[in-house]
Formats: C-alpha cells, sequence, structure tokens
C-alpha cells in the first residue's frame, strides 16, 4: 500500500486504538463473569484465528522462513501468551481494570528500560525519574483503594508482570525483526497461542462457559474490535507513520506496535 | 479511559484519590516519551 495523501479519517486512528484497546479491559472483565480466565484466553485466540483465515485465502501471504517462524512463536509466546493469561487472571483475581490498564500504559518506559538492559547500558537518569514516577503513580491507585484483598493485590503484580512480558516480546521482535508479511504475522502467533491454550484451558480448567448475550458480546467484541480492528488501526499506522509522528497521541500508540 | 469504559461496562469505579497516582503514571511514561533527541536516539538504537 502506498498513499500519497493523508486519508481523512487518519487523524483519530491514534485515538481510536487508544479507545479499542483501553476498553478491552473492562470487557474482559464482563467476559469473566461467564467463563474462567484459560477458557476467555483459549476462546478469543481460536476466534481470532477463525476469522483471519479468510483474509488469508484472499491475500495468500508468502509463508516466512524457520528462523522468523522460530521468532515470531517466541514473540507470540511473551505477547499473546503470556500477556495476556496474566492479564486475564489478574482481572479473575478482583484487580481493577483501570489498574491494569495503567501498568500497560507505562509500557514505553520499561522498553526503554529494557532496550537499554538488553544493549548493556545503564539507562539515562530521565529513564530512571520516568520509571520511578510511574511506579509511584501505579503503587497510589493500588493503596488508594484502601484496604484491598490479597487476590486484588496479586491481581495487580500479575498486571504488572504482563506488561513485563509485553515488554520483553516487543524488544525481542525489535531486534531480531522477523521477516514475514504483517497479516502472516497475526495469523501465525494467533494460530500457535489456540494450539496452546486449547490443550491448557482443557486440562486446567475443563470447559467453564456460560453463553450469556453478555458473554457472547464482550467476546465479540474481544475478536472483532480489540483484536481485529486494532490490527488493522495498528498496520495502518505503521503504513502512515509519516504523516502522523508529529501528533503526540501517535507516540502513545507506538509501544504496541510489532 | 480504561478505568472509565470498566465503570460503564462492569460498573466498576476507581477511587477518586485513585486519580492522581494515574496522573503521576502518565507523567512518568511522558518523561520517557518527551525525552530529547539524544536520549531518544539512544534508545532507538539501542533496539
Amino acid at each position: 500500500m502506498s498513499l500519497t495523501n493523508e486519508p481523512r479519517w487518519i487523524p483519530i486512528a491514534p485515538w481510536l486504538f487508544l479507545f479499542v484497546w483501553s476498553a478491552g479491559y473492562g470487557v474482559a472483565k464482563l467476559a469473566l463473569e461467564s467463563t474462567t480466565p484459560l477458557n476467555l484466553l483459549a476462546l478469543r485466540f481460536v476466534g481470532v484465528a477463525l476469522a483471519l483465515l479468510p483474509f488469508v485465502l484472499i491475500v495468500r501471504p508468502v509463508w516466512p522462513s524457520n528462523l522468523a517462524l522460530r521468532d515470531l512463536l517466541i514473540v507470540a509466546t511473551f505477547l499473546q501468551l503470556g500477556h495476556f493469561l496474566c492479564i486475564y487472571f489478574g482481572l479473575a483475581l478482583g484487580a481493577l481494570a483501570g489498574v491494569l490498564a495503567l501498568f500497560a500504559a507505562s509500557q514505553p518506559v520499561l522498553i526503554a528500560m529494557l532496550g537499554s538492559m538488553v544493549d548493556r547500558r545503564i539507562p539515562s537518569v530521565r529513564i530512571w525519574v520516568g520509571l520511578m514516577v510511574g511506579l509511584l503513580g501505579a503503587s497510589w491507585v493500588i493503596f488508594a483503594q484502601g484496604h484491598i484483598s490479597d487476590g486484588a493485590l496479586l491481581g495487580a503484580v500479575l498486571g504488572f508482570i504482563a506488561v513485563v512480558l509485553l515488554s520483553l516480546g516487543q524488544v525481542y521482535d525489535k531486534r531480531q525483526r522477523p521477516e514475514c508479511d504483517p497479516l502472516m504475522i497475526y495469523v501465525i502467533q494467533y494460530i500457535f497461542a489456540s494450539f496452546v491454550s486449547v490443550p491448557v484451558a482443557v486440562c486446567f480448567e475443563g470447559y467453564q462457559t456460560e453463553w450469556s448475550s453478555s458473554m457472547i458480546g464482550a467476546l465479540s467484541y474481544l475478536i472483532f474490535g480489540n483484536s481485529l480492528l486494532g490490527i488493522f488501526l495498528m498496520l495502518t499506522m505503521v503504513e502512515l507513520e509519516p504523516f502522523l509522528e508529529s501528533r503526540a497521541s501517535y507516540f502513545w500508540c507506538l509501544g504496541w506496535r510489532l | 479511559m480504561a478505568a472509565l469504559i470498566a465503570w460503564l461496562v462492569v460498573a466498576e469505579v476507581m477511587p477518586f484519590d485513585a486519580w492522581l497516582g494515574i496522573g503521576l503514571g502518565a507523567a512518568g511514561v511522558l518523561l520517557v516519551l518527551y525525552a530529547p533527541d539524544d536520549v531518544k536516539k539512544a534508545g532507538a538504537e539501542s533496539l
């Protein structure tokens, strides 16, 4: 895709992406009222993989090399499996959706920190100060709730682990830069995540899903809104990066690029 | 935004005092995102 003019809707793309991403936490909590964390994880991954398959049949992207495939699976283990596993268990344990989103939003700080550490450089003072201020804010949010249960506290810790896994996956992805068609990246990652999460869910939780209207709506949003629309917006923003670089809102989305 | 949507979707209330912490968290991220060019360049090169 080569675009020379900025499409009219592009200025709102970063904000739409932020909305789509932010809503994922509350909607996942709604879904968890009707199912369990591993079941939700498996249903989401299978749903997205199935929804992406028709696009693969139409576009017929090139299959990546074995080396790129290995890198994609490693990234998927961090980004999809590890990250969402921690988020869904954290929410199920009682952590506030806003707290987990706050941790996730601090991802650019962690990426800068991990990038420096991987490169064996001491992170700059500014990065340290950013991390400290961010952690202070997160601690404030957690303890401002007054008396919190052990489950909610453990859930918040899982939220922090989730963003660390997410950052590790992104740092690995940016260092290795596996060469692959963008659509194929997501298809491979979601199919792999499905093959891992379904047996794990069946083994540890069994099938525990109550198909209420709220569950169907929430799962539909997680598949078509949070995942597919999110992927479309992200790919579009990457494609139109020169148009968006000057916008402050875009920088909030930078950390989510694959 | 996530806290507001969670309030709408599952009636999950973020305590008023917590918003100061959210502001601090945002400040921490902005400190890194809007770091001077040399700091950002060093970060980008490391990746």
